[in-house]
């Protein structure tokens, strides 16, 4: 029963740290990551800690990228988003792009 | 019956300690962005360590944006690296050159540089925090409603500076807005015409017609691109998922693939599509 209504996450960036901690019913997403992009979305009912106690509900989502990789990083929530990007993106003329799909179809 | 109790409080404790996590690999210079939304009660810090105390609903947007590499210690075993990131020494790290106008690169720094090399930024960020509401009014007219879409945005870097020179603000727009602006500046692509995401032109083309162009050379090109968008969308390739795409009557799905196959037709070398839900 703790297995399944417990969770944490630990993300090291250099000397910045960060961790959570969830107690309760915690869902966790991590789509495979491509090169320098990851993304992790935590839903969670219960309560937890993260720079302080909370109880109730939390989502968070959170994006992961190496500049190496994804010298430009587009976050698209909506489809509308999405179309608009790529118009947007041909414009950039940047050599390495990165855009995280939020988007539901 | 004390001593039993104890027991099964450390044993439930280890195992909410020791289970459900989810340990990033020590990264080196990574950006993070994100939100995080609570609704309940929340008692902390916030970002500049000020206690706050929030009931209701409460919500964080936030972004760790490096701006100066960091580097592995040498500081091990015979001059092995350890695991442990320091900042990198301005001092110590020669200065390089890049792009056209010879642009004086520190490598300790992160920045971009433009195709031609004619500009040089820090770390290009593009993100839109949008959302949408609505409501209805039932005194006077019970059929008054209304909504609208909200698109909160920040840029840095390069795509800031190509942003303002092109205007580029309908890629963040949200809802009927964005809608208006992809309509106002229509795609096109190879003779298709699509006036907004999803809506595709009566007389443009569709996902059959994308696929099944006549070239041969061209039409396996459309072909591997679409099990590569097929795939970054979350269906596996070694499925005749798009085969089965076309046979069927499911246009949202065709709808959202040929929409993928126009952001990966029109993306840069390096474009990395990541499907987060």
């Amino acid at each position: 029963m703790a297995v399944l209504l417990s969770g944490c996450s630990t993300v090291d960036v250099g000397s910045q740290r960060s961790s959570q901690l969830y107690l309760g019913l915690v869902r966790v997403i991590m789509p495979e990551p491509h090169k320098g992009l990851a993304a992790v979305d935590v839903k969670a009912l219960g309560l937890g800690w993260d720079q302080g106690v909370w109880v109730g509900g939390r989502h968070g989502n959170w994006v992961i990228a190496d500049p190496a990789e994804c010298q430009l990083l587009i976050v698209i929530r909506t489809p509308a988003q999405a179309a608009n990007a790529a118009r947007v993106l041909r414009s950039m003329e940047g050599k390495q792009a990165c855009v995280a799909d939020y988007t539901k179809h | 019956m004390r001593c039993g109790l104890h027991k099964a409080l450390a044993a439930l404790g280890s195992m909410a300690v020791l289970s459900g996590c989810v340990q990033m690999t020590r990264h080196s210079n990574m950006m993070i962005f994100g939100t995080n939304t609570v609704v309940g009660v929340r008692a902390g810090v916030n970002a500049t360590s000020v206690p706050e105390v929030a009931i209701g609903y409460a919500r964080q947007e936030a972004v760790i944006l490096p701006l100066v590499a960091n580097t592995a210690s040498n500081d091990g075993a015979n001059g092995s690296k350890l695991n442990r990131l320091s900042p990198c020494d301005f001092q110590k790290t020669p200065v390089s050159y890049a792009g056209q106008q010879g642009f004086i690169v520190h490598p300790c720094s992160l920045v971009g540089i433009n195709r031609d090399g004619k500009m040089l930024d820090s770390y290009s960020v593009l993100a839109s925090f949008g959302g949408s509401f609505g409501g209805t009014a039932t005194a006077g007219n019970p059929n008054a409603s209304a909504s609208a879409g909200v698109a909160q945005y920040f840029a840095t870097g390069l795509a800031a500076q190509t942003l303002a020179l092109n205007g580029g603000a309908a890629v963040v727009a949200a809802g009927s807005t964005a809608e208006r602006a992809a309509a106002k500046s229509p795609m096109t692509l190879e003779g298709v015409t699509v006036s907004s995401y999803g809506a595709v032109d009566p007389a443009g083309i569709t996902l059959q017609n994308y696929l099944g162009v006549a070239d041969k050379t061209e039409q396996l090109r459309r072909w591997t691109l679409a099990q590569k968008v097929e795939t970054a969308l979350g269906k596996s390739s070694d499925k005749p998922a798009i085969a089965d795409l076309l046979m069927s009557d499911d246009g949202k799905g065709q709808q959202a693939l040929l929409s993928g196959l126009l952001v990966a037709e029109d993306q840069p070398a390096g474009l990395t599509i990541l499907k987060g839900k």
